[in-house]
């Protein structure tokens, strides 16, 4: 999937921050408590994001 | 003694920027190294996957969290939403959205299916997903297990949230039709 999220790095506790095209954003950690649960959160935010192109609204 | 159980759910903010280096460095050491902090149109939130013994625990020791982290940051909603749509009960539930279909329009089941509380473009059905969930386990219908006293809280936590902020916009006789209408209600009259 081409979600066109880009990422900006971080400092400290943040790896990076994640950008969708419209605005959305992620922060991610460089060591967060559980790595399969923000990967599901890093997922989530991707596949939910209201400003995919390829989403239901806009169909 | 329960076991701990991982919960997750999302508190939307308001108040200061999150996402600098700053505040997140002050999250993250506060605790919240089991979130991830983001935006959506607009909204900053935070999303928590965390173990408690009970989703009130659970909710309590994210507040207690962000709130020391930043000052002035603020709660304004808890997700997941207490409004869902037929596809999002099927998804709740681990139904197919064609039988949960069946039952909302009970030409499957017991019957009693609960009554939309509110329509998205005219058509859409919304129901309070505390009430579909107390009917899913009475009559043993869903496929997950379900948190209905979770979802009696969420609700009325997001219900709170909601008068708080739009309540100071009102005048005094729109208060007192508020009240009126709730009748005696401990929430609106303190």
């Amino acid at each position: 999937m081409d979600a066109g999220w880009t990422v900006e790095a971080g400092k400290g506790h943040t790896w990076g921050i994640l950008r969708c095209s419209h605005g959305c954003k992620l922060a991610v950690w460089s060591t967060p408590r559980n790595p399969t649960t923000i990967a599901k959160r890093i997922r989530e935010a991707i596949e939910e994001c209201p400003h995919d192109l390829n989403d239901d609204e806009q169909r | 003694m329960t076991n701990p159980k991982t919960y997750s759910f999302t508190l939307y903010l308001s108040g200061p920027d999150v996402l600098t280096d700053e505040n997140l460095d002050a999250l993250y050491e506060a605790g919240c190294d089991d979130a991830a902090f983001g935006e959506r149109d607009g909204a900053q939130y935070a999303a928590f996957d965390r173990e408690a013994t009970s989703f009130r625990a659970a909710l309590r020791s994210a507040i207690s969290n962000l709130t020391s982290a930043v000052s002035g940051l603020e709660v304004v909603r808890i997700a997941p939403e207490e409004f869902v749509t037929l596809a999002t009960i099927a998804e709740r539930a681990g139904l197919s959205r064609e039988y949960v279909r069946l039952l909302a329009n009970e030409e499957r089941g017991p019957g009693g299916f609960p009554p939309p509380v509110a329509y998205a473009d005219h058509k859409t059905r919304l129901w309070h997903w505390a009430d579909v969930a107390e009917w899913l386990q009475e009559h043993k219908k869903s496929k997950e297990q379900l948190d209905t006293e979770g979802a009696d809280l969420v609700l009325a936590v997001n219900a709170a949230l909601s008068y708080q902020r739009h309540a100071r916009h009102l005048r005094k006789a729109d208060l007192a039709l508020v009240a009126e209408v709730v009748g005696d209600n401990p929430f609106i009259h303190s």
